[in-house]
């Protein structure tokens, strides 16, 4: 995998002081360290702030979704890794203006353990923090131990749910509320056709074989729940949708809203190619999709492959996630 | 013992005199870096005291936050919060009691963070034994006298205990046939606070 880099351990620094440069009036480190980025002007008066943070290398994730109508603040980690409760801490303080603080983010064992802390130390400075996870992707865990899921995709639904809310001036409780809501109604499933390699390593630190993919390989490259060769589109969006559709219960008379995603090398071409079958596969089961979402929302380097999210809706999540935002990385009108 | 302030600024000078000795263990399969890590829990144990003002669990709390500052390493803020939680442990009553509180909540909170469990080749393994150690005392110097020796015994057991925690990086896999890094700073912390 060829690479443009400069120095391999300046990955992250270096794709820090691009975008800041880039998006200099929506974007704002705090006391200097860049891996700590809240909106421009934080905290906003009155406002339950939404902050996320976890591993770099899964642009748009997570700092991309800081903006007017989803995020307020996020800690930046090292490539996979997790930032520090410090950094946390720093965003935290920054974004609260009062009314406290939700922490939405991915569950992973070091974002938990380092979350969890900066929670316990933002208690010592009077700042109420909140947790809901995202623990969306079906293949992580079996139905029963939900809990154990890891979040990827899907997270995206709790992101535009929590920052509608948050933004109509919701109180730190009901934002949780709607928040777990969306959480609970929420699952992704994916494949993946290659590799990744990490650019302070310089080759891959696993393995997918050319012609097979496998379904349900995690963002980090976690084993799936089966390796195969390679099927076709149709096959492989069935496979996806199928198993949300049992995972999630969905029934005939159902509303939900789709994310098609690309892990960072499959082209948008395919994407639609998977959304198109997926559309006809709801429609089958008479579940309405009131809103698709399609492109890059997480991804994991350059690896190819896919992911499917489905959050079934009410009135109140579908009215959330319709509200306009406005981020650096992502924009809905 | 002494007052608050020389206590913890004794614990600093033993943690860092004895960062040699941490390295060494944990290069022994481990990553190496607990040496540099203790040299940095001594830094947030002696800004924690600086700013001291006599409010124990204020103090408490203000040490555990210099510990996640300066020890951003996962050891660094397990220690933390073994502060933290003492700080929320504590009450008005006697130096005793409040050691006793204390030092019981920060080994449920660390034990809780770090997801282990005792005879898993980790701190806990020395701070269980001095916790209960000072549990069953009746004044605080000799609570402390046998919290060191308990949690100097519970380091040396370690070393016949095989690590549980794989690749998880705040237990590491070590060697066996040397006690744990870990276990042997809450030992060196004890010893500290016993002569301090």
């Amino acid at each position: 995998m060829q690479k443009i880099l400069n120095i391999p351990t300046e990955f992250v620094n270096e794709m820090l002081e691009g975008i800041l440069e880039a998006y200099p009036t929506q974007l704002e480190s705090v006391e200097g360290d860049n891996h700590a980025l809240v909106r421009a002007g934080a905290p906003v008066a009155g406002k339950v702030g939404i902050a996320t943070g976890g591993g770099s290398g899964h642009l748009p994730l997570f700092l991309g979704y800081v903006g007017e109508g989803m995020l307020d603040g996020v800690a930046v980690g090292d490539v996979f890794q997790s930032p520090t409760a410090e950094q946390m801490l720093a965003v935290t303080k920054k974004i609260d203006s009062g009314a406290g603080v939700l922490y939405i983010y991915g569950n992973y064992g070091g974002d938990v353990f380092n979350f969890d802390f900066a929670t316990e130390l933002a208690a010592t400075e009077g700042i109420r923090v909140e947790t809901v996870l995202g623990a969306d992707d079906v293949a992580s865990a079996p139905k029963g131990e939900e809990a154990r899921r890891r979040g990827i995709a899907g997270i995206f639904f709790l992101y535009k749910v929590a920052g509608a809310a948050a933004a109509k001036g919701l109180s730190l409780d009901d934002v949780v509320t709607v928040t777990r809501k969306a959480a609970t109604h929420t699952r992704t499933m994916g494949l993946a056709l290659s590799p990744v390699t990490l650019p302070a390593v310089g080759h891959p630190t696993f393995e997918v074989k050319a012609g097979e993919m496998e379904i349900g390989m995690g963002i980090h490259g976690e084993p799936g729940i089966r390796k195969s060769k390679l099927e076709t589109a149709d096959q492989i969006t069935e496979e996806l949708v199928s198993a949300i559709k049992a995972d999630l219960d969905l029934k005939s008379g159902d509303k939900v809203c789709i994310l098609v995603n690309s892990l960072g090398a499959t082209p948008p071409e395919e994407l639609y190619i998977m959304f198109r079958q997926a559309k006809k596969l709801l429609t089958g089961y008479g579940v309405s999709v009131a809103r698709a979402y399609v492109g890059e929302f997480a991804t994991s380097l350059e690896m190819a492959g896919a992911s499917i999210s489905i959050i079934r809706v009410d009135d109140e999540l579908l009215n959330y996630i319709n509200t306009p935002v406005h981020t650096p990385f992502f924009t809905q009108a | 013992m002494s007052s608050f302030s020389d206590s913890v600024e004794a614990v600093a000078i033993a943690l860092e005199s004895n960062s040699k000795k941490f390295e060494e263990l944990d290069s022994v399969a481990g990553d190496g870096d607990l040496g540099i890590t203790a040299g940095n829990i001594a830094k947030g144990l002696r800004a924690g005291a600086a700013g001291a003002t006599g409010d124990l669990k204020a103090d408490l709390a203000l040490i555990g936050r210099e510990i996640a500052k300066n020890a951003p390493s996962t050891f660094g803020t397990l220690f933390a919060t073994g502060f933290i939680r003492a700080s929320a442990a504590v009450t008005d009553g006697n130096a005793l009691t409040n050691m006793q509180l204390g030092v019981a909540a920060a080994f449920d909170g660390i034990a809780a963070r770090g997801k282990a469990a005792l005879g898993e080749r980790t701190l806990l393994d020395a701070l269980h034994p001095a916790s209960e150690a000072l549990r069953n005392s009746q004044d605080l110097q000799s609570g402390l006298n046998a919290a060191a020796k308990a949690a100097r015994a519970g380091a040396t057991a370690t070393a016949l205990m095989a690590p549980k925690h794989g690749r998880a990086g705040w237990i590491g896999e070590r060697a066996q046939g040397n006690e744990d890094a870990g276990a042997t700073v809450i030992a060196v912390a004890f010893e500290a606070l016993q002569n301090s």
